[in-house]
């Protein structure tokens, strides 16, 4: 993705809660298989039940999906998303998943993926804030944006559980 | 005793406040970053205002039911004592009454939590909360 500033912007990172499928998966559908873009994902889930998330997206998704162990690359056309109970973050083009403490009551949590691609991607991430999580991923946006980033939020009023504490700046 | 500082940090530094985390008791430092107030701890525990008002709330229920437990095993400790005739050394009739006393305070704590309501069941809407005028 290139805007009109000729700023390229190859790392996606999304972040849901409650009622969050659904919005991911609109999403997923519209990106097209030759994406050369990284795409990381963080959807707050019960950390004891396996719930082969990564499967059920990629149901919607003509990119691959999958769940990255703890130093894998991050790879262009690839959608990754983070496992139960471990944090996904970005560190050196390679992902770390560690169990580090709950943030805003989550692990995985939506802020440690969002601040990890605006300290290593600047302004390449695109940070995308879905389905109310509380005020988890507010933090992690506003440093998005503050490292020249791409910062969107939806609409509280399109949210299926709309309770993330706005506004953004 | 004070929670929250006089005046509220600037251009995201932290400020020391009164509270301790509700997951490890550790200090708790607030910040604000475009309007976003938020807490964390020293090992890295976050919160949003209402996130933190509800860990407070959990954390005050968890500890009256710690109470509860400990009232319910004193009564249930010198009723078998009693029950054993292991309490010579405080008088049978002593036992019991402190016995009936202890399942008496649990009682009452179990009534209190019942009569407790969450600052959640009285918010309208989402439960937005957020600095600033509206």
């Amino acid at each position: 993705m290139i805007n009109q500033d000729r700023t390229v912007r190859d790392t996606f990172v999304l972040g849901a809660s409650a009622g969050g499928i659904e919005a991911l998966a609109g999403i997923l559908k519209r990106l097209p298989a030759t994406l050369s873009a990284t795409v990381g994902i963080v959807l707050h889930r019960s950390p004891t039940f396996e719930s082969q998330l990564d499967r059920l997206l990629g149901r919607f998704s003509a990119l691959p999906v999958g769940e990255p162990a703890d130093g894998d690359p991050i790879k262009a056309g690839q959608v990754y998303v983070a496992p139960r109970d471990v944090h996904m973050s970005m560190h050196d083009d390679r992902w770390r998943l560690y169990r580090g403490p709950k943030v805003h009551f989550s692990r995985p949590a939506i802020d440690p993926l969002f601040m990890s691609a605006a300290a290593s991607r600047g302004r390449r991430a695109v940070g995308v804030l879905l389905s109310g999580g509380g005020s988890d991923g507010v933090l992690g946006l506003l440093a998005i944006k503050a490292a020249n980033g791409l910062s969107i939020a939806q609409q509280p009023s399109e949210a299926q559980a709309p309770s993330v504490s706005f506004p953004l700046r | 005793m004070n929670g929250l500082p006089e005046q509220f940090p600037t251009d995201g530094r932290a400020a020391f406040t009164g509270l301790v985390c509700p997951d490890c008791s550790g200090n708790l430092v607030v910040s604000v970053r475009s309007d976003h107030v938020s807490f964390h701890c020293r090992v890295g525990h976050a919160y949003g205002i209402a996130e933190l008002v509800l860990a407070k709330e959990g954390a005050l229920e968890s500890a009256v039911w710690r109470a509860v437990f400990a009232f319910e095993e004193l009564a249930v400790l010198l009723a078998d004592l009693d029950r054993h005739g292991l309490v010579h050394w405080c008088g049978p009739d002593n036992c019991r009454a402190r016995s009936e006393l202890a399942q008496e305070q649990a009682n009452r704590l179990r009534a209190i939590i019942e009569a407790d309501r969450l600052l959640a069941e009285r918010s309208p809407g989402n439960g937005e909360i957020r600095m600033g005028p509206a």
